[in-house]
């Protein structure tokens, strides 16, 4: 079994985060999927925070991706965070998908969310 | 004149007397003992026979026999025929201490002891009739009362006429020589005393080798008489009549003694009765002051029995050793534990000086969670008694092992056993408990010498904590402790026959066993225990046993990684955990794992999903093989046939993955299955952290 991954997300003013953790592979993403769906249906914004992922495989891009769509076809914003050294990153680097997603460094919001993630 | 007068006296008393005659050649000199009254006595028989009177112009000649004896060393004493003193020389003053006034006219009887008076009866008895006495050995006391051992020659005195007038008497002072005599005839009781009732035998030989005396001992206890075995050569005596090399033996032993060396020997001999013995055989030469061989000794002591007795004490000895070596090696274990993530060596040699086996004893043995225990433990004592305990307790040891929280517990446990079983009085015992995946050690040391590690640098150190007292069967409260081990370090236990000598200062020891273990950190395990043996010296001084277990952590630097497992996702974690766990042994650094692990599960991924979806499920392989420091080579493999699924877009980021990560990338697919082939050689882009 892969390291659990877990899902954790927050809503506030019409935006989710989505925090992910562990280890995310073929076995979890359909899970993982079903979940963010439930997550982001009524959301304006769609943040997706990868800080605490520590595996990452073309499957997980691949659901990256999905949940990008759909949410250009539902006018919702959609931004993953990937802090620059995080493993996350790296793969969307790897995979070459810095240009399909919006990757930000730290999550949106105040000062005190980013102190919190980088020092995690 | 006064002598005169008394002298009238004598002459009546003598005519008393038969008239003995006087010796024709009896000449006047010294034993006429009279000189002034010689001048009356003097007398000499001319040839015709007729006794006449010399005239006085003789008296020159008689003065000078005066002289004589007056010069004298002797005491010359006359006296009349009742005893009166009539002359004293200078010798007898000097003798009895009277001067010649003092005692001249008084009875020689002054001059004996009260219990000798009856001697002067019998001398004067004899006298009449004319008897010479001759060195006759008796007392006489001096004017202080001292006695004085004598010896008296007495003569009669003749008148011209042949009639006895007295006596003269010649003393001679013999207390030195009766001294002598008196020490000489002591030493003499005392030899024989000692030559006979010593427990020896013993006998004296002539400088040439003849028996001169022999003591009872010999006799009696072999059956011989005296003339059996005197006055021949010592080696034609019956003791030795039963081989000519004895016989050789004896002779030379008589021509060492004689040049003055002692010969010693054990030989056999005979007894009258034909019994074949042995003796402690010596023959000393006896030498005077000059240092000249005057006798020659020889002595001997029986020792048939008492070597019978070693005898059968060194058959019995050497069959308790045999069964006590045959029991150890029972007792230790047959086949050493092996283990993929340790390897182990063990050595164990009896003590090569005793003739007993001591209680040393090594194990190792699983724990259920998966680390290793060692032990190295020495009972105290040797023989029989120690190799059953020794068994006991390592019996004991592997069966509590499991149930102890830790090292100090199973001490403490292993000596309520003691106290139970009563196996021995005490023992020294180490125990470590080592985990190969973190190499971290705990153990715990019963009094017992400490461990040795040595890392691949070669920096040594010794697990000197956790130490309590031997285990005696009271049960104190045992400590553990822990230490953190390098991968590939060589850990030694060993009992303290491997290093305690005599003369050496513990210390110096282990610094020698330290010195010799970096020399072999890097050997093969299997020389280990040996070198560390012969290194440290354990030949010919050694008496106790030695036990030696080597560990060396691993786990064995694997050049090679190879999992097999169904092509299933679910297995894939695994994949990935087991990956990262053997890259951590090798000590590969976070980014290039993160790659190699993302490389080889994509790749692993593919056959899941593709590889058999057509077939009987089967099995995914991965082989990977460190090609350079930061260089791997990687094969996966799957038995299926390749069916792809999906969109082109969705397979294409895997492999589109892959490709970024590795080079060399190749895919080859047969009927057999799938081969993906690629090398990895960096971590990026990933990062440490």
């Amino acid at each position: 079994m892969a390291d659990p991954a877990r899902l954790e997300s927050d809503h506030e003013d019409g935006r989710v985060v989505i925090r992910l953790s562990g280890e995310i592979d073929l076995t979890n993403v359909g899970r993982l999927e079903e979940q963010i769906e439930g997550a982001i249906a009524d959301a304006r914004d769609v943040v997706i925070d990868l800080t605490e992922v520590h595996f990452l495989d073309s499957g997980g891009l691949r659901l990256l991706s999905r949940v990008s769509t759909g949410a250009a076809d539902h006018n919702q914003s959609f931004v993953v965070v990937a802090p620059p050294d995080s493993i996350a990153r790296s793969v969307i680097d790897i995979a070459g998908m810095t240009g399909e997603l919006i990757v930000r460094d730290a999550p949106p919001g105040a000062r005190t969310e980013i102190e919190r993630s980088t020092g995690g | 004149m006064a002598e005169g007068r008394s002298h009238d006296g004598d002459i009546e008393s003598a005519e008393a007397e038969s008239k003995p005659t006087p010796p024709a050649d009896r000449s006047v000199g010294a034993r006429d003992g009279a000189g002034r009254d010689a001048l009356v006595s003097h007398v000499r028989r001319r040839p015709d026979g007729a006794i006449g009177r010399e005239a006085p112009l003789e008296a020159e000649r008689i003065a000078h026999l005066a002289a004589v004896v007056e010069a004298s060393s002797d005491a010359i004493v006359s006296k009349s025929l009742t005893g009166t003193i009539r002359s004293w020389n200078a010798s007898a003053t000097r003798i009895f201490g009277y001067t010649e006034d003092e005692i001249v006219g008084r009875s020689i009887r002054v001059l004996i002891p009260e219990e000798r008076q009856a001697e002067e009866d019998e001398i004067l008895s004899r006298l009449r009739q004319g008897e010479y006495i001759e060195h006759y050995e008796t007392v006489r006391l001096t004017k202080d009362g001292r006695p004085l051992d004598v010896s008296l020659s007495i003569s009669p005195i003749w008148d011209p006429s042949g009639r006895i007038i007295g006596a003269s008497k010649i003393v001679r002072d013999i207390s030195a020589r009766k001294q002598a005599e008196d020490a000489l005839a002591a030493a003499n009781a005392k030899f024989e005393s000692v030559f006979n009732q010593s427990g020896i035998f013993a006998g004296i030989l002539d400088t040439e080798g003849n028996l001169r005396d022999v003591n009872v001992l010999a006799l009696d206890a072999c059956g011989y008489r005296r003339e059996d075995v005197l006055d021949r050569p010592f080696w034609e005596t019956p003791w030795w009549r039963g081989s000519e090399d004895v016989k050789e033996r004896i002779r030379l032993a008589v021509r060492q003694a004689a040049a003055g060396d002692l010969f010693r020997e054990a030989l056999p001999y005979w007894t009258a009765d034909g019994s074949r013995r042995i003796v402690d055989f010596a023959m000393h030469p006896i030498v005077d002051e000059a240092g000249v061989v005057r006798f020659l000794h020889p002595t001997g002591i029986d020792i048939t029995d008492r070597l019978k007795a070693e005898e059968a004490l060194r058959k019995l000895e050497a069959e308790e050793r045999k069964i006590a070596v045959g029991l150890q090696r029972a007792l230790l274990p047959a086949r050493l534990l092996e283990r993929p993530d340790v390897q182990l060596s063990a050595l164990y040699e009896a003590g090569s000086d005793v003739l007993e086996v001591g209680g040393d004893w090594y194990d190792a043995f699983d724990l259920s969670d998966g680390r290793v225990g060692l032990t190295v433990g020495d009972v105290v004592g040797h023989g029989l008694s120690a190799a059953a305990a020794m068994g006991q307790l390592r019996t004991a040891m592997g069966a509590l092992a499991d149930h102890a929280t830790g090292p100090g517990q199973l001490l403490e446990r292993l000596d309520a056993f003691l106290a139970r079983s009563g196996a021995t009085d005490f023992a020294t015992v180490c125990y470590a408990v080592v985990d190969p995946r973190t190499c971290v050690v705990e153990y715990a040391s019963a009094g017992h010498l400490p461990m040795l590690v040595v890392s691949q640098g070669g920096v040594t150190a010794w697990l000197d904590g956790a130490q309590s007292p031997p285990l005696f069967g009271h049960c104190p409260a045992r400590p553990q402790t822990s230490a953190l081990l390098e991968p590939g370090s060589l850990l030694v236990l060993y009992s303290d026959g491997l290093v305690e000598r005599r003369h050496e200062r513990l210390d110096d020891s282990l610094d020698r066993l330290a010195a010799a273990a970096r020399d072999v950190a890097d050997s093969p395990l299997e020389d280990v225990c040996r070198t560390l043996v012969v290194r440290l010296g354990v030949d010919e001084t050694r008496a106790d046993d030695v036990a030696v277990l080597a560990v060396r952590l691993g786990p064995v630097r694997q050049t090679r990684y190879h999992r097999r497992f169904p092509a299933r996702a679910d297995e894939l974690a695994q994949l990935r955990a087991s990956l990262r766990g053997w890259l951590d042994d090798q000590a590969i650094g976070q980014p290039l794992q993160q790659a190699l692990v993302l490389a080889v599960h994509e790749a692993c991924a593919n056959a899941v999903e593709h590889a058999y979806r057509l077939t009987e499920p089967g099995d995914v392989q991965v082989d990977m093989t460190q090609s350079a420091d930061h260089e791997f080579l990687v094969e996966v493999r799957d038995f299926g046939r390749f069916q792809p699924s999906g969109s082109r877009e969705d397979r294409g980021r895997g492999t589109g993955i892959m490709r970024q990560l590795t080079a060399d990338f190749s895919r080859e697919s047969t009927s057999a299955g799938t081969v993906v082939r690629f090398r990895v050689a960096s971590g990026e882009p990933f990062h440490d952290g």
